[in-house]
């Protein structure tokens, strides 16, 4: 391996003839005036100087090629390696052309490979192009991220990506972007799963009902560890919820609007409606009074209670919704009506009968709390829920500082996908303000964010530049790909490659490693509840009916135009559901098709069905 | 192309006639005519086969069995005495584990040892020739130079050959160019190199891409029409041969010591020719053969092989350029080989 061509102190060109050069791989440049610089292979490219390219001139054609084999002369042995080298660090000058390129040992490029340790640090998958490198590794290093390559289990041959989730106090926050299918799901699983494995508090909201971490993946037996007891999963509205008294007004504007949204007048509406301290009983009776009060009418009461027909209790009543009509009368009963059944959906999920102790419960005994919902309730859910945690951590840290003490609460990690959607950009959203406070902030209090999202483009600008470390998966889109551009180191080349990533390759841009590294992200664990195929699982099902069905009429056959409504009886008795003639007619014929039973004509007329010979 | 001088295009046009009153139809003889009387009177007219890759195995079965020759020269600087000439023989083995065979030579009459041969060639020249009796006879350094540097080139590329029988001892050697250069350019090394090839049983061929003889018009003479009697062999033979397609010049006055035929080995109209040492003419059709097995059917005729060595052993202005301004005093360089050519503004 050689320098060749024209150098600059960025990026050199180096020439083999034997070595094939790999992405990614990190090479030696002997040039001792430079104390031996490193690089990395950004661009590869193969030539073969007798095969060129040429259509004006003439190709070697297919005979002459095979009769030069014969003579003992293989011509596409004469091909040229070329890669172009980028140097870790910029040169003070450039490299002299024609040193020579080695590969490097690990001691050599540990300190730039491996920031963290595997015990306290993330081991999220394996440093791309590292395989000759990682020889010389310590053991340490070695079998601890396998990999998912085509189906199968692969040993693990290169450096390790481990993440020091330390290192977030100095550099916060993470991003998660690719595209559907990129492989994002599942590197937030494996981040995840770490965060598992050093006991992070974390909180997870997981609009797609797939982090559930009991299921190993697959049958990697040797590479398989259950999370049960490290994780527990909530839905909003069977576990947890919202406790209504702690509700601000703010609080609840964001819940009512998150079923559909408010108009001016609704948004006045609550806020005149709602007290401090309010419960769901008292909030709910003062509006379900005032809708009444105004179905009635206020000539209505008025002259009911002047008639003097009124008596006791519902003179009370009168007099309230009077009184009522009196303190809101700027607030249209359209309005009224429409917080009515906003309120009461939210009811109906359940959101309003839990309290998210146990999510609190959860975060104290470091675990993994998944939050689970439809992203509509999850979005407010998490503006609430955020709100709460982080204003007790901060309380708890402030106090701290002002030598108070206090109830210890855990600094602790926030984890979504679809990110786009609780911070997005240009319009607000419930969660967008908390979001966004704690990315500026939230470093200081020990709180953190994981937000993967497939729309970068999409999420909060502020949010996006705070996010220190990026994993940037398969992403196709060219308007992502020029916000990826922008918010973190990738080059052009790197940036080209982008659409073309395999499922599970990332680059991890990161100021705690100070330059993108393209890596390959371990298997996972444990596996996503829904990675059976939709159609496969429709084979399954109707497999199985077609199974049940058979058994059930196997005793019975043969089955002709005259005896079937006998045999009718018969089968639909150890059958669960019941058919009708028609009905049974139509899947004997279906039988047929799949060649479990046959038919024949029967000499009586019509068809008659018959076991297979 | 509006402004080209009208005069110039005038004079090309009546070239253009002039050249075709001259070639087309080749007058009267039609090419049937033309190839039974070549074959009549010349040597056989015959069909060349491509060897199968079975057959070539056998043959070849040797490791590094075939080897081709190139030489390839460069120069810096225009006027005598003040360039360079850098020049390099190769000779590649078809066994991709061996290096190949390569001698490299500097030539300048700027170099006293040089600027003596030079001398000498000169004066040997003037003297046989003054005694002819004849001022156009004398020759100058620069033609003295230049036909030192021709046959210095011949030179290595008869002792690369010569190296790589000794090292490999190969079944065939392909040369760039006809075996007479050698003959005439580098006598010694070329008698080394043919009794060497002999005793060793190595096929020493030949190969000429630009034929330049007029041999056959010469032999013909009156049975060829007027106007095709002083026509070289590259314009009778054009597009007269069929692909694959060997005449031999049997009853032509030879050249000493060497056997000629003359061969179409692509779709490209173009004959090319083949030169054997006369001892080793039995194997001629064996040698027509192998360089039309190697020769690209829409190629322009030439052994690949050839091209192959030529490409390995050439040596470009891009490198030479490289070379002198890597390690060469830029003073030095300016003071001798600029040329105020070069800083034209336009």
């Amino acid at each position: 391996m050689q320098v060749v061509g024209l150098t600059t102190q960025q990026e050199v060109f180096i020439a083999s003839k034997e070595h094939k050069f790999r992405i990614n791989e990190i090479l030696k440049i002997m040039d001792s005036d430079l104390e031996n610089p490193l690089g990395e292979v950004v661009e590869t490219q193969s030539y073969n100087r007798y095969i060129p390219m040429n259509i004006d001139k003439s190709f070697l054609d297919k005979g002459v090629i095979e009769s030069l084999e014969s003579i003992g002369y293989n011509i596409s042995e004469d091909e040229i390696n070329i890669a172009k080298l980028r140097l870790l660090e910029e040169a003070p000058y450039p490299i002299r052309t024609g040193s020579d390129v080695l590969s490097p040992k690990f001691d050599e490029v540990k300190d730039r490979l491996v920031k963290a340790n595997p015990d306290n640090g993330l081991v999220l998958g394996v440093i791309k192009g590292t395989e000759e490198v990682a020889q010389g590794m310590d053991d340490h290093l070695k079998d601890i991220a396998p990999l998912y390559q085509k189906g199968k289990l692969e040993k693990q041959k290169g450096v390790p990506f481990i993440f020091g989730y330390k290192d977030m106090h100095q550099y916060p926050h993470l991003g998660i972007i690719g595209g559907s299918g990129s492989g994002k799901s599942f590197g937030m699983r494996v981040i995840l799963e770490e965060m598992m494995k050093e006991g992070v508090p974390t909180i997870v909201f997981d609009p797609h009902f797939e982090m559930d971490f009991s299921n190993s993946f697959n049958d990697k037996e040797d590479y398989c560890e259950s999370f049960k007891g490290k994780f527990e999963a909530f839905q909003i509205g069977r576990e947890v919820g919202v406790n209504f008294e702690s509700l601000s007004t703010t609080d609840l504007r964001d819940l009512l609007s998150s079923s559909s949204s408010l108009s001016d007048s609704m948004v006045n509406a609550v806020q005149s409606l709602h007290r401090k301290r309010d419960s769901l009983e008292s909030f709910k009776g003062r509006l379900i009074d005032l809708q009444k009060a105004q179905e009635i009418g206020r000539k209505r009461i008025e002259r009911d209670l002047n008639s003097g027909a009124l008596k006791g209790y519902n003179k009370d009543e009168y007099n309230k919704y009077l009184e009522l009509l009196d303190a809101y009368s700027g607030i249209p009963a359209s309005s009224v009506s429409g917080l009515v059944w906003r309120l009461a959906r939210l009811e109906r999920e359940g959101l309003f009968s839990h309290d998210i102790e146990k999510i609190e419960a959860g975060i104290r005994g470091r675990k993994l709390v998944v939050v689970q919902g439809p992203i509509w309730l999850l979005q407010v859910f998490a503006s609430y829920l955020i709100g709460n945690l982080y204003r007790k951590r901060r309380d708890y840290r402030d106090a701290q500082n002002r030598q108070e003490g206090g109830e210890f609460f855990p600094p602790f990690v926030i984890a979504t996908d679809e990110a786009h959607n609780f911070a997005p950009k240009g319009y607000d959203a419930p969660a967008n303000r908390v979001i966004k406070e704690i990315s500026q902030e939230g470093r200081k209090y020990g709180v953190f964010l994981i937000l993967a999202t497939q729309r970068p483009t999409l999420l909060d600008e502020t949010v996006t530049a705070q996010l220190n470390t990026k994993l940037v998966f398969r992403t196709v889109r060219a308007s992502d790909i020029e916000t990826i551009k922008q918010e973190t180191d990738l080059t052009a080349n790197e940036a080209k490659r982008l659409p073309y990533l395999r499922s599970g390759d990332t680059f991890i841009s990161s100021a705690i490693f100070g330059r993108t590294l393209a890596v390959r992200v371990r298997i996972a664990k444990t596996g996503s509840p829904h990675k059976e195929n939709p159609f496969d699982e429709l084979e399954k099902e109707s497999k199985l009916e077609d199974e049940e069905l058979y058994k059930a009429i196997i005793n019975s056959l043969p089955i002709n135009e005259t005896n079937i409504l006998a045999k009718l009886d018969e089968v639909n008795k150890s059958l669960r559901s019941t058919l009708d003639r028609g009905e049974l007619l139509n899947r004997l014929e279906d039988l047929c098709d799949r060649s479990m039973i046959k038919k024949e004509d029967s000499f009586l007329g019509g068809s008659s069905y018959k076991e297979l010979d | 192309m509006l402004n080209t001088n009208k005069e110039l295009q005038i004079k090309i046009e009546g070239f253009n006639q002039k050249m075709r009153q001259k070639y087309d139809g080749r007058a009267n003889l039609s090419s049937k005519e033309l190839k039974e009387l070549l074959a009549k009177k010349i040597g056989k007219i015959s069909k060349i086969d491509r060897i199968s890759s079975k057959d070539l195995k056998e043959i070849f079965s040797a490791k590094g069995s075939l080897v081709g020759v190139d030489g390839s020269v460069n120069t810096v600087g225009k006027v005598y005495p003040h360039y360079i000439t850098l020049m390099q023989a190769l000779a590649k083995s078809t066994d991709q584990s061996e290096d190949g065979v390569l001698i490299s030579q500097i030539f300048s009459p700027l170099i006293e040892e040089d600027k003596d041969r030079i001398f000498k060639i000169m004066n040997v020249a003037n003297r046989s020739e003054a005694g002819e009796d004849s001022k156009e006879g004398k020759i100058y350094a620069q033609e003295a130079a230049g036909r030192l540097k021709s046959s210095l080139l011949a030179a290595l590329e008869a002792k690369v050959a010569i190296e790589s029988i000794k090292s490999w001892n190969p079944k065939v050697i392909l040369m760039d160019g006809s075996l007479i250069r050698y003959r005439m350019q580098a006598q010694k090394e070329w008698e080394e190199l043919s009794s060497l090839a002999l005793d060793k049983g190595t096929l020493i061929i030949g190969v000429i891409e630009e034929i330049g003889t007029h041999k056959i018009s010469e032999a013909l003479d009156d049975d060829l029409p007027e106007n095709m009697r002083d026509m070289y062999d590259r314009e009778l033979t054009f597009g007269l041969l069929e692909v694959g397609e060997m005449l031999e010049l049997d009853n032509i006055e030879e050249k000493e010591g060497l056997r000629t035929a003359f061969i179409r080995n692509s779709k490209d109209p173009g004959v090319i020719a083949l030169d054997l040492l006369k001892d080793q003419s039995g194997s001629l059709e064996l040698a027509a053969s192998l360089v039309h097995t190697l020769t690209p059917e829409d190629g322009r005729g030439i052994p690949v092989w050839l091209d192959i060595v030529d490409e390995e052993v050439r040596i470009g202005n891009g490198m030479m350029k490289m070379l002198v301004d890597n390690h060469l005093d830029p003073k030095l360089k300016y003071r001798l080989f600029h040329s105020k050519r070069l800083d034209r503004v336009y």
